[in-house]
């Protein structure tokens, strides 16, 4: 399969699976009552259910998880290594904690822009971190390590803020972007956080030609006329603001930017650059189905997305850490 | 004509000189070799040259141009870099690695041009990996990879190469296979730099010997004039017989000096 078709048959698969997000719910919808609400041909009652329910939080966890496939597999790119990724680094529970601190303190109250702002900046100072580690040191270990460092802190300061939470309305909304999920988004939750998340897709892509170089190792990339401080900052730039935009839209989900890359790139011949664009299809439709399950589980509360993600993601994560013993290093 | 020259290069290291007023050039259509043991600063000269290194002292010029304040896209246009062997981050395919040695020209792997791809099917079947084309690099022996390597690096059809330890690790048939290539790459119009270990394999195929010693260059000239029993004490502190015929040379080593 050619890159071309696999970007085709994905992108099919997403608009699939957004439409049966559309379909299925408490109340069952057939095609033809989806289709006509989304043509605003039906009843106002349907066409609320698909317009402001169902299809922006399909669309929140399709922009998400692209937002994590392609980070994932940027920083997997820069960093030459499958194990890579937002969560696993810690970048995603940097942003969330930044962002619950934003609500906490009520920031976020003033401008519908500061969340987003805050979540990005959150994600940069953890992936600018873990760049200059990168640059100092080889081991990818020791970067996993800062992950497990940066997320550990997250953690502790978050339960702190949870602890110290006003009232039991406020330790729901925190406890929302801790688990992560895209239950009540709005188009106008997705519209603000867009144009960041466009900002980081855009970076990203532009750095895909000096992901390939960097298959061949730092030395013999900047041998073959890679800019590697650029590139470096490209990367970190590129996925701050993806991984900070997706957090501000859905708190922190984590594992999706391993899971993605790491089905896509033996199709795509490992080349870090061709995996850039299906990994972010691949990671919206995961989290397309998964929030589609989480919906669908007759549950009495309904189970967060990212705790769904990680209890899909962290297995997958473990099996590629011992595959990869096995074969490198 | 592409001219690599550099002037009295020092490179020092938390205040430990490594690289001292070394002096070499290189341009198209001679094969220099660098010889010398571990740690005389053979590879910081090769990285200086390239303009990857922080020098303390000296220039290093490619075509009057200051090598470090290049673009490193214009520098790669006119050297082409082996360093030594490092693993590749993912098992990629062969035609895909060879392809990477196209990145100054602007090359994409899912975008190679008519040019870009002619110049990568040349570097393929000259170093006859046709075969090998779809394979990924991970099931390679280490000949097929260095092979790939060298692929890689002749793609890039710049006037000149610098490789360091190429034929490191290799069996002697795929030594001499890459000491070969690196010959008809010179023979063809290119200028080569390359750190060897080899010595007998180094005054077969190379035009000009470079002699480095504790970050200095110690010697330099023709084999014929600086292969010598002395040099072998002086430079690698071992006694060592040179014999000289119409095969080549022959070095044995006897023992430590």
């Amino acid at each position: 399969m050619t890159s071309y078709q696999l970007n085709l048959s994905l992108l099919a698969s997403c608009i699939v699976a957004i439409i049966a997000a559309c379909t299925l719910g408490s109340t069952p919808m057939e095609f033809s009552r989806v289709l006509a609400a989304l043509f605003g041909q039906s009843s106002p009652a349907d066409i609320i259910v698909i317009w402001q329910i169902r299809l922006p939080r399909a669309l929140s966890a399709l922009a998400v998880g692209a937002a994590l496939g392609m980070s994932g597999a940027a920083l997997q790119g820069l960093l030459r290594n499958p194990l890579a990724e937002p969560g696993v680094l810690g970048v995603t529970a940097t942003a969330s904690l930044s962002a619950t601190f934003a609500l906490y303190y009520g920031f976020a109250a003033s401008s519908p822009f500061l969340l987003p702002i805050y979540s990005i900046a959150g994600a940069l100072v953890a992936t600018g971190l873990l760049t200059a580690a990168a640059i100092r040191v080889q081991s990818v270990v020791t970067l996993i390590l800062i992950g497990v460092g940066l997320s550990s802190f997250s953690a502790a300061a978050m339960s702190l803020l949870l602890n110290l939470a006003p009232n039991p309305f406020s330790l729901s909304d925190m406890i929302n972007w801790l688990l992560g999920s895209v239950a009540n988004r709005s188009f106008d939750d997705i519209l603000i956080v867009m144009p960041f998340m466009i900002a980081g897709f855009g970076i990203l892509l532009f750095t895909r030609r000096g992901l390939s170089a960097l298959t061949l190792g730092e030395e013999a990339a900047s041998g073959v006329g890679l800019n590697l401080r650029q590139q470096r900052i490209a990367v970190v730039l590129g996925a701050g603001l993806a991984t900070g935009a997706s957090v501000a839209l859905a708190g922190a989900i984590g594992f999706i930017g391993i899971v993605a890359p790491h089905i896509v790139r033996p199709i795509v011949h490992y080349d870090p650059a061709r995996s850039l664009f299906p990994s972010a299809l691949l990671g919206g439709l995961i989290l397309v189905i998964a929030d589609i399950g989480v919906r669908l589980l007759p549950t009495t509360s309904e189970l967060k997305l990212g705790v769904v993600a990680a209890i899909i993601g962290a297995p997958a994560f473990i099996w590629i850490a011992i595959q990869r013993r096995a074969v490198h290093d | 004509m592409t001219k690599l020259v550099a002037h009295k290069v020092s490179i020092e290291v938390a205040g430990t000189s490594i690289l001292r007023d070394a002096t070499v050039s290189l341009q198209p259509g001679e094969l220099v070799a660098i010889l010398g043991p571990n740690g005389a600063g053979k590879t910081s000269l090769l990285r200086a040259l390239m303009g990857l290194t922080k020098t303390s002292g000296g220039s290093v010029e490619l075509d009057g141009v200051t090598c470090s304040e290049m673009a490193p896209q214009d520098r790669a246009r006119l050297v082409s870099y082996l360093p030594q062997h490092q693993p590749l981050a993912w098992p990629n395919r062969v035609m895909d690695v060879v392809a990477l040695g196209r990145f100054a020209h602007g090359a994409a792997l899912d975008r190679l041009n008519p040019e870009d791809t002619a110049a990568v099917m040349n570097a393929i079947t000259a170093c006859d990996l046709n075969k090998l084309a779809e394979r990924a690099t991970t099931t390679l022996s280490g000949g097929e990879l260095a092979r790939v390597h060298f692929a890689r690096a002749i793609a890039a059809q710049t006037p000149l190469l610098i490789a360091d330890e190429p034929v490191a690790e290799l069996d002697p048939r795929h030594q001499i296979r890459i000491a070969n290539l690196l010959r008809h790459y010179v023979d063809d119009g290119g200028g080569a730099l390359v750190v060897l270990h080899e010595i007998p394999l180094a005054a077969r195929v190379a035009d000009h010997l470079v002699w480095m010693k504790n970050g200095r260059i110690f010697a330099e000239g023709t084999p014929a004039e600086t292969l010598t029993s002395q040099m072998m004490e002086d430079v690698y502190g071992v006694r060592a017989h040179v014999g000289n015929d119409e095969h080549g040379f022959d070095v044995r080593i006897e023992g430590t000096a």
